[in-house]
């Protein structure tokens, strides 16, 4: 890593043609955030990736502090996309405030129209969807709070995934625990304070109310209330409506609808449950190893131990995976919500 | 009597092996148990079938033979190896397998199991010239009671003896199951468990893995170092190239359900290793 550049955020060759009003210089390898945003206006997505790789995240976050010039949806989307691709949280931070600072700016040129509160919509979404990946809870809690404040228009009583989003923030702040295999998060006392489970629970409640986030907010709903040693409350949430949906949701409903009946001793409906979840999943070493206790205690000897042994001599990639798929959120959706922004962007 | 041969038959064709110590033998009506007796940190061999007082349920048993017959070993060792174990430790650990490998009788068999968040069997039960551990298997947390649970769920036969050797520190970060759900599975299981922890703590999930160790008839050993480990492998060895079977006829044919054991010695100062009770499965 050699070479001083000069660089600057907003002195690309944007079509609004605003000149660089803010300078950064970095120890770079040669790929400059001037050079970076002109190229991804002109087309070249495949540009943020080199640059998050290359430049150092806090030269990054002064640039995004910095950064001025005409509001443009291919300027936020790129702000968004940096935000996307960074590891650094201080990056992620910076430069979804200045893109949602872009964001505002561009309401007031464009004068509304479809595209535009589609665009505006699922910029906000999306930046939801980032900042759950984040380990700083504050980031989405701050984020949502604002989504509800005057300043961020008519997203306020837009559909979205939203309610679903603030029952998350709310149980991540008031009852996130490290465990071995999570993802990290950090959640300052002061965001814990006054917030409650039932308060986290109430919210996942509301969210089931919308058709379309009726069957994750129940999920999620189980498997918060499981981790409070709450089996009789999981299955009435889980029971009551069985999912038979083979993706990761199903899985993870399954196997905490397993745990659930497991510590209430309905063994035999704890094994259902399991089956369906190894089903799902058929290399789950979680839904084996529960499986095969319930079998073991139900008097089904040889099939449990063949599962046990099955389940020992898998890794840990499937649970892994859907763990952190189920541990994302909505970030799940963010690749496919760029890929709908750019054509937003670009017209396309 | 010929109903009571026909129940017994039928736990021995429910449950084919997992009660482990606790063997039915159609038309014999004999319940086994393994007993190991220490008596000021000794080992005692030299027990007849007078010195023992048996109960099932409360109820005290006719002991008809003690003896110290020796079936061949299963060796299950189950390694707390979270990523964060460094390069030497990990070293250590190997020799002292490497070390315990070659005690075992020609008839024993030996596996390795690694933990952390979760449960890879990195050496497969049998007989090994070499242990060589796949470290690249660990991973970041540590699942205690569910690589514990699992490890009790395992092929056996009844000519073989299986021990689960649990070595770990008992910090439990990444559990999913509970210790409810680890002591009932305890119940139905055959192993011997030998807990093995590894330096001080007080961390919660000891005294469950403790509490399972006492049931299944095992033992519990502390370690301050893993440079302890080889010796107190060789250590568990030679208790259990010690242990009395004790048989006793029931007195009434054993119902369905968990049935508590009391084993003791009518010799002062003695203490007692055998399991605390077994289940009786009866199919529908």
């Amino acid at each position: 890593v050699t070479g001083v550049l000069a660089m600057s955020l907003v002195g690309a060759p944007d079509p609004s043609g605003v000149q660089a009003q803010s300078t950064v210089r970095s120890t770079a390898t040669g790929t400059s955030i001037e050079a970076a945003l002109g190229r991804y206006i002109n087309g070249d997505t495949t540009v943020v990736d080199q640059l998050v790789s290359h430049v150092p995240p806090q030269t990054l976050v002064q640039a995004a502090a910095r950064m001025t010039g005409p509001a443009t949806r291919r300027r936020a989307l790129f702000l968004l996309e940096v935000a996307d691709r960074a590891a650094h949280p201080g990056v992620v931070e910076a430069a979804i405030l200045r893109g949602r600072a872009v964001l505002v700016g561009l309401r007031s040129e464009t004068n509304g129209g479809v595209d535009a509160v589609r665009f505006e919509w699922l910029w906000h979404q999306t930046a939801v969807g980032i900042l759950q990946r984040s380990p700083l809870v504050r980031l989405q809690v701050e984020y949502l709070s604002y989504l509800d404040s005057p300043e961020a228009g008519a997203f306020r009583s837009a559909p979205s995934r939203i309610p679903l989003a603030r029952a998350v923030a709310a149980e991540l702040a008031c009852c996130w625990q490290a465990r071995g295999g999570r993802p990290v998060r950090s959640v300052p006392s002061s965001l814990r304070r006054g917030r409650t489970f039932e308060g986290a629970v109430a919210l996942y409640r509301l969210a089931a109310k919308q058709p379309d986030l009726q069957r994750e907010a129940l999920v999620r709903l189980g498997r918060v209330l499981l981790d409070q040693d709450r089996p009789v409350e999981v299955v009435g949430v889980l029971q009551r409506r069985p999912d038979m949906s083979m993706d990761t949701l199903g899985f993870i409903g399954a196997l905490t609808l397993g745990d659930a009946l497991e510590r209430l001793d309905r063994l035999r409906e704890a094994a259902a449950a399991y089956d369906t979840a190894l089903r799902i999943e058929p290399s789950s070493q979680l839904a084996g190893i529960g499986l095969a206790s319930v079998l073991l205690r139900t008097g089904q000897v040889e099939r449990a131990v063949a599962v046990a042994v099955a389940a020992r001599q898998t890794g840990p990639g499937a649970d892994d995976g859907r763990r952190g798929e189920f541990e994302g959120y909505d970030s799940r959706f963010v690749e496919a919500w760029i890929e709908e922004l750019r054509g937003l962007a670009w017209g396309g | 009597v010929g109903r009571v041969t026909a129940s017994i038959a039928l736990v021995c064709f429910v449950a084919p092996g997992l009660v482990g110590q606790v063997t039915f033998r159609a038309g014999v009506d004999l319940v086994s148990v393994d007993v190991v007796v220490e008596h000021d940190g000794h080992v005692v061999t030299d027990l007849r079938a007078s010195d023992f007082i048996v109960t099932d349920n409360g109820v005290r048993q006719s002991v008809v033979d003690v003896s110290l017959e020796r079936r061949p070993l299963d060796f299950d060792v189950v390694i707390d190896a979270s990523s964060s174990l460094e390069a030497d430790e990990r070293a250590i650990v190997e020799r002292s397998l490497k070390e315990f490998s070659s005690a075992v009788d020609a008839e024993d068999r030996l596996g390795v199991t690694l933990f952390s968040s979760h449960v890879s069997e990195v050496v497969p039960l049998g007989r090994h010239e070499d242990i060589g551990v796949d470290w690249a298997q660990a991973g970041y947390g540590s699942a205690v009671l569910d690589a514990l649970l699992v490890a009790l769920i395992a092929p056996q036969s009844l000519d073989r003896r299986r021990v689960v050797m649990f070595v770990t520190d008992g910090r439990d970060n990444a559990s999913r199951f509970s210790q409810r759900s680890l002591i009932d599975t305890a119940r139905y299981s055959g192993a011997n468990v030998v807990a093995l922890f590894v330096g001080e703590g007080a961390a919660s999930s000891r005294q469950t893995v403790r509490a399972v160790a006492r049931m299944t008839g095992g033992d519990v050993l502390n370690v301050d170092r893993r440079q302890q480990l080889g010796p107190a492998f060789l250590q568990i060895l030679q208790r259990l190239r010690a242990t009395h079977v004790v048989r006793y006829s029931p007195a009434a044919p054993p119902g369905a359900g968990w049935h508590t054991l009391g084993v003791a010695v009518d010799r002062p100062g003695h203490s007692v290793h055998a399991r605390s009770g077994y289940w009786v499965h009866v199919r529908n």
